[in-house]
């Protein structure tokens, strides 16, 4: 049974005939019930949901990353919830039926921080070498400002691993077994966040030399 | 009764057509604010003074100045003339600039550096440079006087190959008076 509890006009809570009202951050919501629908999704439908899927998929993972990579904007909505609108525009590349992620064009951040710029990463042995401009050029960055690394194998579909460093370190070396195998491609993100972790900057993709996701 | 009562959900809906003006106005105000929101570090410093040392009062007082001055062409082709943008303004006398250096990695201005009653030797130089197409900005880390009359800046990485736009500025030396900016032109790095 539905309780309203702001009085006639305020929201309710819980089932009230074929709707239920419940509230989440703040913000009060009425769903209908779950019903079940039998006839086949249109191709566009189909489209959408592969798209939808693939993406939550992804992100999954990652959540707690993305808390941080889109704090600014997580009063009303998941840091998940944030990645997926950002990314859904430009996330895809899809060949006819076919639809796969864009890799490069995914943003697990965005602020107003700079990146660091001059970015490089290659792959010696099972050793992942990843280098960046360490400077702050005097606005818009500051030594101590964290940087957030993300290593993901697309032919395993598994992210394996994030890593920490400071701005001023200016790279990270990062041994994992899964570098040592050529036939995988690779990709990698970065981002950095203040001291605080209130502003971030945009997210940065670094082809990887040596890998096979040139 | 008139059939359009009933809601149809196969007839598109009617967007609301907005004003020439209005749509000029938001062209404007959106352009402005990517330009300038980059430099809003330097701003909050340097247009202090016109904002009451509020830093975002400054901030809206240089968006203003710039949809003011900085606007060139109709919408819906509205651009920003970077030539008129004050990243910087005040009372304190501005440089002459007399060269301006710039290679790969490094720029260098050269400006005159007389002492008046009005501007002190000891008066410290900004050199700023700015691509808003990137998004990335750097300033000189080092202090340089007005007395020196030349100041140093290492580009930033990813200006580095990219036109630019330099921007040159004074205040003294408690960074209570500041002078209007000198654009220095866009170069490439």
């Amino acid at each position: 049974m539905g309780k309203i509890e702001g009085g006639i006009n305020g929201p309710f809570r819980g089932k009230t005939g074929s709707v239920i009202g419940s509230s989440w951050r703040k913000i009060n919501y009425i769903k209908g019930l779950p019903r079940k629908i039998k006839r086949k999704p249109s191709p566009r439908q189909a489209l959408q949901r592969a798209k939808f899927v693939l993406l939550n998929q992804f992100f999954d993972p990652v959540a707690n990353l993305l808390e941080i990579g889109f704090n600014q904007y997580t009063s009303k909505a998941t840091g998940r919830n944030v990645a997926f609108s950002v990314n859904f525009d430009h996330a895809f590349v899809n060949d006819g039926e076919n639809v796969a992620l864009n890799y490069p064009a995914l943003q697990f951040s965005q602020g107003s921080l700079f990146p660091a710029g001059d970015e490089k990463a290659w792959l010696e042995g099972d050793t992942l070498h990843v280098t960046w401009d360490p400077h702050t050029y005097g606005m818009g960055r500051s030594m101590d400002d964290k940087a957030f690394l993300v290593l993901y194998d697309e032919t395993d579909a598994y992210f394996i691993g994030g890593y920490e460093a400071l701005r001023l370190d200016g790279g990270i070396q990062a041994t994992e077994e899964e570098l040592a195998s050529r036939s995988h491609k690779f990709h990698l993100w970065l981002f950095f966040a203040d001291k605080a972790r209130k502003q971030v900057s945009r997210t940065v993709y670094i082809p990887i030399e040596n890998g096979e996701s040139e | 009764m008139d059939i359009n009562f009933f809601y149809d959900r196969s007839k598109p809906k009617k967007e609301k057509e907005q004003s020439y003006g209005r749509l000029a106005v938001q062209q404007r105000m959106r352009l402005a604010m990517a330009f300038l929101h980059p430099l809003r570090p330097v701003i909050a410093e340097s247009w202090l003074g016109k904002g009451q040392g509020n830093r975002s009062k400054a901030f809206g007082q240089a968006l203003k100045a710039l949809m003011q001055e900085a606007m060139d062409g109709y919408y819906p082709d509205q651009r920003i003339a970077a030539e008129r943008v004050l990243i910087s303004t005040g009372l304190l006398p501005a440089m002459h600039v007399e060269d301006v250096v710039c290679d790969d990695r490094m720029l260098e201005v050269y400006f005159s550096g007389e002492s008046t009653p009005m501007a002190s030797g000891t008066d410290e130089a900004v050199l700023v440079v700015y691509s808003p197409e990137i998004g990335i900005a750097g300033r000189n880390t080092d202090v340089f006087f007005r007395k020196d009359g030349h100041i140093r800046l290492k580009i930033p990485a990813q200006l580095q190959g990219q036109p630019f736009h330099a921007y040159l500025f004074m205040h003294n030396s408690k960074k209570k008076q500041f002078s209007r900016s000198v654009y220095l032109g866009q170069l490439t790095g």
